[in-house]
C-alpha cells in the first residue's frame, strides 16, 4: 500500500461515522487516529504532528472552525493539511473556513467512502485541494 | 295701392326703367324741337339774304338802266327810244313796289325805298314833261327841266347806294344774330346732353340704392346673424318676393332666437341637473325646468319601478283637482305600455322621434318623452297647458331634456356609488396595517394614511408634500432621485407592479425591512405613485429562524445518514458476503441515497427560497460541464437501456457561471428524461447558441405531460398524475429547483410536450452568464 505510515488524525463526534470512516481509510493503508470531540481533536494535532486532519464542523466543546483557527495560529501546525467533512454546508461556514485555508470541504452525506478515499489520496500526493461546497 | 307702397323687385325693375326712360325721351325731344327752330331760323335768314340781295340788285339794275341814260333817251326824241325809257321807268317802278311788298322790314330800308319812291316819282313827273315835247332839245325851257331830271336821277343813284349800304349792314346783321343763336342753341343742346347723361347716371344710382337696400338689409342681417347676433330684424317694408324674404328672414331669425335661448335655458338646466345629486331634488328639478323652458303650465314626471308602474310622481304647476295629466289614467297607462316597451308610440304630426304624443286629439296639448339610459326606462317626463300647443320644437325640447335628465340621474346614482366606494376605500386606506403613501412625479408625499405612520413614526401632517427620501436611508436617496427622474423622462420605473425589498428609515432613525409594491397612476395630466409598504422586520425574523431551522435539521438528518451511506458502503465491499444479502445491502444504499438526495434538494429549495442561495461565478466550458453530468448518469442510462445522445457540445462557449447550479438544472431535466421514459427509448441532448444565451434542448420519448398537469409542472412538491405508471420516486421538487436556479440565474426553461409521444424541455442561460 502506497500510503502506508501515513497518519491521519479523524476528529468526529459521531460515533457511527467515526468508525465507517477509520475503517475505509485503514483499509486503504493510513493509520488512524481518531478524535470524539474539538478539544480533543486539537490536543492530538498538536501532540502528533498527524499528515492530514479531517476535521467535523459542528462538534462538542470547540467546533471545527475553532479547531482550524488554532492550527492555524500555532506556527507548528500553520501548513497542517486540513479537510473539512461536515454536513453544514452553510456558505459562512464554507467561506470561513476556506479563509483559514483548507485542502478540502465536504458534505459527508454526498461523499461516498471511496470518494474520499480517493481526495484524500490526492491531497498526500501533493494534489490540489478539492471540495464539494 | 300697396304694390305701389311697396313695390316689388319686378315693379322696381320696372319703375326704374320708366323712371330713366322717359326724361331721357322728354329731353330727346326737346333736343329735336330745338334743333328744328333752329335750323329754319337759318334757312329763313339765309333766304332773306338771297332775296334782298337779289331785290337789291334788281333794283339797282333798274334804276341804273333807268337814271343813267334818261336824258339821252330824252332828249333824242327818238320815239324807239322813249319807249324804251318809259318801260325801263315801269320796270324800276314795279321793283320798287316788289321790293316795298318784299322783306325789308328794316325802318331804314323801309325809309331809304319811300326816298327812292319819291326820287323816282320826281324823276318820272320830270320825264313826263320832257317827253310831252318831240323835240326837247328844240325847247330851251326844257332844259332846266331836264337838268333837273339828271338831278333827280343821280339822288336816286345816291338814295340807291345808301339804300344797299343798309340792306349789305342789314344782312350783317341777320347773318350775325343766326350765328348767335346757333351758338346758343349749341351750348343748349350741349347743357341738355350733360344734364341728360348726369341725370341718367344720377337716377341709375338712386335706383340702384333703391333697390339694393333691402337685399342689402337682409344681407347684412345674415351677416351679423351669422356674427351671433340674433336680435336682427330686416325691415319689411318692401312688396314682392323680397318682402317675403324679409319677413322669412325676421322668423327665421326670431325662432333661432327662441330656440337659442330654450338652448341655452337647457344648457342651464343641464349643468345644474349635473350638479345635483340627490335623486329626488333632481326629479324636481327636472319638472321645474321642463315646465319653464317648454313655456307649459303643468308638467309630471313618473318615476317607474322595475315592474314599469309609476312608482313616483313629481309635478310642477299641477292643481291635483283640475290636472288632465292626473285625470287621464288611461292615457298615463298608454304612456307607461309604450314606455315599457320601450316604443315612442305614434308621433304627432311633425313631432319628433322620442316625444310621445298620448293621443291624435289632444298631440298637441299633451307630450312627454321616456327618460332613458341606454335601454333601461328610469321615467317619463310629459307636460300640458301651452298656449298655442306644443310644437315640433317642442318634442325635440323634451327629448333633449329627458336625455340629459337621464344622464343626470344615472350621474347621481353613480356619484351615490363612487361615493359608497370612496368610503369603502377611505376606510380600507386608514385601517390596513400596511402603510399606504402616495406621491406626485416630483417624489414629494401627497397621501399618507395610519399604517404609513404607525411603520415609519410620522404623523399625516409632518410628511405632506415633503419628499419621500425622508422615509429611506441617506445612502439610498441619491438612487431614488436618479430613478424618479428617469422614471418622469422616460416613463421607465423597473419596480412598477413589482414587489420589492428596501430598507426604510423611521422617524426614530433606526432602519427596518421593508416590502414595497408600487404602483403608477394618472389623474389629469399628472402623474403620481401609490406604495404599499409592509414592515418585514418580523417576517424576516421568522425567515432567518427558518432557514437556521432548516440548516440545523438538515445537518441533523445529514450525520445519521452519512452513517446509514458510509455503513452499507462497508458493507457492500465487505468479503465473502452472500449474493442475497448483499443485494439487501445494494437497496438499502440506494434508499438512503434517496433520502439523502431528498434532504439536499429541501435545504437547497430552502436556500434559493431565501435567497440564501450564493451565486459562485466562474468560468465553466458549457460543452464540458453537460457531458459530465451525462457521464454521471451513465450507470441509469444503461439500466434503462436508453440510446442517449448530444450534439453541439462543441458549439457551445465558455462562460461565467455557477457550475454547481448548472449542474443541478442538467441533472434533474436529464435524469428526469431517462426515468420517465419507458425501457429502451431515445434522451437527445442538443445545445446551441441563440439570441444571445446558450440553449439546451433535452427530448426524450417518455411518457409525456398530461394537460391537466402543464400549468402546474414547475410548482413546489408538484408532480404529475401519470409519473406513477412509471415510476414512484421523486420528491416533486426537481423541476421547481430547476426554475428557482434558472430564475436565479436570468435562464428561462419551458417544455413541449404531447402526452405519451415524449417531451423536451428547453432552457436558456444567457451568455453573459451573470445572474441578478
Amino acid at each position: 500500500m502506497t500510503n502506508t505510515g501515513k497518519r491521519i488524525l479523524l476528529v468526529e463526534d459521531d460515533r457511527f461515522l467515526r468508525r465507517a470512516c477509520e475503517v475505509s481509510l485503514r483499509q486503504r493503508g493510513y493509520t488512524l487516529t481518531t478524535a470524539a470531540d474539538g478539544e480533543e481533536g486539537l490536543r492530538v494535532a498538536r501532540a502528533e504532528r498527524p499528515d492530514l486532519v479531517l476535521l467535523d464542523m459542528l462538534m462538542p466543546k470547540l467546533s471545527g472552525l475553532d479547531v482550524l483557527r488554532a492550527l492555524r495560529g500555532d506556527e507548528a501546525t500553520q501548513s497542517l493539511p486540513v479537510v473539512i467533512l461536515s454536513n453544514s454546508s452553510r456558505e459562512q461556514d464554507v467561506q470561513e473556513a476556506t479563509s483559514l485555508g483548507i485542502s478540502g470541504y465536504f458534505v459527508k452525506a454526498n461523499l461516498s467512502l471511496q470518494e474520499l478515499g480517493g481526495n484524500i489520496d490526492r491531497i498526500l500526493k501533493g494534489g490540489a485541494g478539492a471540495s464539494d461546497g | 295701392m300697396k304694390g305701389l307702397q311697396n313695390p316689388s323687385i319686378r315693379t322696381r325693375l320696372l319703375l326704374a326703367f320708366v323712371g330713366v326712360l322717359v326724361p331721357y325721351l322728354v329731353l330727346a325731344g326737346l333736343g329735336v324741337i330745338a334743333f328744328r327752330i333752329v335750323w329754319q331760323q337759318v334757312r329763313t335768314t339765309q333766304k332773306e339774304v338771297v332775296v334782298e340781295m337779289k331785290g337789291a340788285a334788281d333794283l339797282q339794275v333798274a334804276l341804273v338802266q333807268l337814271v343813267m341814260p334818261a336824258n339821252d333817251y330824252l332828249t333824242t326824241g327818238d320815239p324807239a327810244e322813249r319807249g324804251e325809257f318809259v318801260r325801263r321807268l315801269g320796270r324800276a317802278r314795279e321793283v320798287l313796289t316788289r321790293l316795298e311788298q318784299g322783306q325789308f322790314a328794316h325802318p331804314e330800308e323801309r325809309r331809304l325805298l319811300a326816298e327812292v319812291r319819291t326820287r323816282l316819282s320826281g324823276v318820272e313827273a320830270a320825264s313826263r314833261e320832257i317827253l310831252a315835247v318831240a323835240d326837247p332839245r328844240a325847247d330851251p325851257s326844257l332844259v332846266g327841266k331836264m337838268k333837273a331830271l339828271d338831278k333827280a336821277g343821280d339822288e336816286v343813284a345816291v338814295v340807291l347806294s345808301r339804300f344797299r349800304e343798309a340792306n349789305e349792314r342789314e344782312i350783317e346783321e341777320g347773318v350775325e344774330r343766326a350765328v348767335v343763336l346757333v351758338g346758343r342753341v349749341s351750348v343748349l343742346g350741349l347743357g341738355l346732353l350733360v344734364l341728360s347723361v348726369g341725370g341718367g347716371v344720377g337716377l341709375a344710382l338712386l335706383f340702384a340704392v333703391w333697390l339694393n337696400r333691402p337685399i342689402q338689409a337682409i344681407a347684412r342681417g345674415s351677416q351679423r346673424m351669422a356674427e351671433g347676433d340674433l336680435s336682427q330684424r330686416v325691415a319689411t317694408g318692401v312688396g314682392g318676393e323680397l318682402g317675403n324674404a324679409a319677413r322669412a328672414f325676421n322668423k327665421m331669425a326670431e325662432r333661432l332666437q327662441e330656440r337659442n335661448r330654450q338652448i341655452a335655458t337647457l344648457h342651464v338646466a343641464a349643468r345644474s341637473l349635473a350638479t345635483e345629486h340627490d335623486p329626488a331634488r333632481l326629479f324636481q328639478q327636472i319638472v321645474d325646468t321642463a315646465r319653464d323652458l317648454l313655456g307649459a303650465s303643468q308638467a309630471a314626471l313618473a318615476v317607474l319601478q322595475d315592474d314599469g308602474r309609476i312608482r313616483q310622481l313629481f309635478t310642477a304647476g299641477l292643481t291635483p283637482e283640475t290636472s288632465p295629466l292626473l285625470v287621464l289614467p288611461a292615457e298615463l297607462g298608454r304612456l307607461e305600455a309604450m314606455l315599457r316597451d320601450g316604443s315612442t308610440g305614434p308621433t304627432a304630426p311633425g313631432g319628433s322621434a322620442g316625444a310621445v304624443a298620448l293621443s291624435p286629439a289632444s298631440a298637441r296639448n299633451l307630450i312627454g318623452a321616456p327618460i332613458r339610459f341606454r335601454e333601461e326606462v328610469l321615467g317619463a317626463l310629459y307636460l300640458t297647458g301651452k298656449p298655442g300647443g306644443f310644437t315640433a320644437d317642442d318634442d325635440s325640447l323634451v327629448t333633449t331634456l329627458c336625455a340629459d335628465a337621464a344622464v343626470a340621474l344615472k350621474n347621481a346614482i353613480l356619484y351615490d356609488e363612487i361615493e359608497a366606494q370612496r368610503t369603502r376605500l377611505a376606510q380600507v386606506f386608514e385601517s390596513t396595517s400596511d402603510a399606504i403613501v402616495s406621491a406626485d412625479s416630483r417624489g414629494n408625499i401627497v397621501a399618507w394614511n395610519h399604517g404609513a405612520g404607525r411603520i415609519f413614526g410620522y404623523r399625516e401632517g409632518e410628511v405632506l408634500g415633503r419628499p419621500l427620501a425622508m422615509l429611506m436611508p441617506e445612502r439610498y436617496r441619491e438612487a431614488h432621485r436618479t430613478g424618479l427622474a428617469r422614471a418622469s423622462a422616460t416613463g421607465e420605473m423597473r419596480i412598477i407592479g413589482r414587489t420589492v425589498e428596501f430598507l426604510g428609515l423611521h422617524k426614530n432613525g433606526t432602519e427596518f425591512p421593508l416590502e414595497l409594491s408600487l404602483s403608477r397612476w394618472t389623474a389629469r395630466v399628472e402623474t403620481f405613485y401609490s406604495g404599499i409598504i409592509r414592515d418585514v422586520t418580523e417576517r424576516k425574523q421568522v425567515e432567518q429562524m427558518k432557514s437556521d431551522f432548516v440548516s440545523f435539521v438538515t445537518h441533523q438528518l445529514r450525520t445519521p445518514l452519512a452513517g446509514i451511506k458510509w455503513m452499507l458502503e462497508l458493507a457492500q465491499e465487505a468479503p465473502d458476503v452472500p449474493e442475497e444479502p448483499a443485494s439487501y445491502v445494494q437497496d438499502a444504499r440506494q434508499a438512503a441515497e434517496r433520502l439523502i438526495g431528498l434532504v439536499n434538494d429541501l435545504l437547497d429549495v430552502s436556500r434559493l427560497e431565501s435567497g440564501k442561495m450564493k451565486v459562485t461565478l466562474q468560468p465553466v466550458g458549457l460543452g464540458e460541464l453537460t457531458q459530465s453530468v451525462l457521464d454521471d448518469l451513465v450507470t441509469l442510462v444503461r439500466e434503462k437501456g436508453h440510446r442517449l445522445s448530444m450534439e453541439g457540445a462543441d458549439r457551445v462557449p465558455t462562460v461565467m457561471a455557477d457550475p454547481q447550479l448548472l449542474r443541478q438544472v442538467i441533472l434533474n431535466l436529464t435524469s428526469n428524461a431517462i426515468k420517465y421514459t419507458p425501457p429502451g427509448g431515445d434522451v437527445a441532448i442538443r445545445m446551441e447558441v441563440a439570441n444571445g444565451a446558450v440553449r439546451w434542448a433535452i427530448r426524450d420519448s417518455g411518457i409525456g405531460i398530461p394537460k391537466e398537469s402543464r400549468a402546474r409542472l414547475f410548482e413546489k412538491f408538484f408532480r404529475a398524475d401519470n409519473v406513477h405508471t412509471i415510476s414512484t420516486e421523486g420528491t416533486g421538487l426537481g423541476l421547481y429547483l430547476v426554475r428557482l436556479i434558472l430564475e436565479k440565474l436570468s435562464g428561462e426553461v419551458w417544455y413541449e410536450s404531447e402526452e405519451g409521444k415524449g417531451a423536451t424541455f428547453i432552457f436558456t442561460l444567457p451568455v453573459s452568464g451573470r445572474g441578478p
